[in-house]
């Protein structure tokens, strides 16, 4: 099964090497959909099935914790995991994330192997040579 | 707390540049830009704003040169296929994963809130400024930390 998972990160290198990586995760064969901040992933999904969401928390117009909120206000998006990637990694604010509703927090640099064990834990084993474009593990951020 | 926070930024500057863009660097003491050579090339400049027990701000500059060589160990691309844009970009994710890292680390009463890396044009970065000199195997960069 290919997932559709949605990248929302103001930083296009980020969104970038996000892409990278997960493809090196054993998602080769998801369908990689992206947006610069909040409001842009919102358009996005307006128009695209997200099986999950990865976004970071400090972008402009909507950041992630309101981009957060505005998903779980929404009746049809509600239930999508959403990940936060971000570069704070202090408790509250990871406690905050979490109380909003966010399924996971993974703080910047990240592995590989903590992406593509986060996405599992989420949405079930992947099958990893089917889903695997690249076989780099020791592709890390 | 300035002397602390900057510890903890030249550490985070030393991992991040190390892990994420694969460039082991050393610290080289205090500089102006044209002290150091950097004013004579093409620069990016960015800078972060913070807010917590203290407030402040970073700013990171480096050379064009640098920035595209950390752009392709960053995004894995060659060079030739990238542009300003992901360079400059490199440099605002580098400031921010840096500065988010540091202060995530750092203790603090109120939690520290970051802003949006901005570029900052060449001509908001003063000759007379002074800044902490990185060396990487590339070239020269410099950061700054003001505290309000």
């Amino acid at each position: 099964m290919s997932y559709s998972i949605l990248i929302v990160d103001d930083s296009l290198p980020m969104r970038s090497v996000l892409k990278r990586t997960l493809k090196a995760a054993g998602y080769g064969k998801a369908d990689l959909l992206e947006a610069a901040n909040g409001q842009e992933a919102l358009e996005v999904m307006k128009n695209a099935w997200v099986d999950i969401i990865m976004t970071d928390y400090n972008m402009p117009v909507m950041n992630g914790l309101e981009f957060i909120k505005a998903i779980k206000k929404d009746d049809v998006a509600k239930d999508i995991p959403i990940v936060v990637i971000s570069t704070e990694g202090n408790e509250s604010k990871i406690k905050e994330f979490t109380d909003c509703g966010a399924a996971g927090y993974i703080t910047k640099p990240f592995t590989a192997e903590a992406i593509r064990d986060l996405i599992v834990n989420i949405l079930g084993e992947v099958d990893y040579e089917e889903d695997s474009d690249e076989s780099d593990d020791d592709f890390d951020f | 707390m300035k002397k602390i926070l900057m510890k903890a930024m030249m550490t985070s500057i030393s991992e991040v540049m190390e892990t994420m863009f694969f460039l082991p660097v050393e610290f080289d003491g205090e500089s102006t830009l044209s002290g150091c050579g950097l004013s004579k090339e093409k620069i990016f400049a960015c800078r972060l704003g913070f807010n917590g027990d203290t407030s402040g701000s970073a700013t990171i500059v480096a050379p064009k040169t640098l920035a595209a060589e950390m752009a392709e160990n960053f995004m894995g691309e060659a060079k030739k296929s990238l542009t300003d844009e992901h360079f400059s970009g490199t440099l605002t994710e580098l400031c921010n994963i840096v500065c988010g890292n540091a202060l995530s680390k750092t203790e603090s009463k109120i939690p520290f809130e970051l802003s949006i890396p901005e570029l900052i044009n060449e001509s908001e970065v003063s000759n007379e400024d002074i800044f902490n000199i990185i060396e990487t195997t590339v070239s020269k960069m410099a950061f700054s930390l003001e505290i309000d």
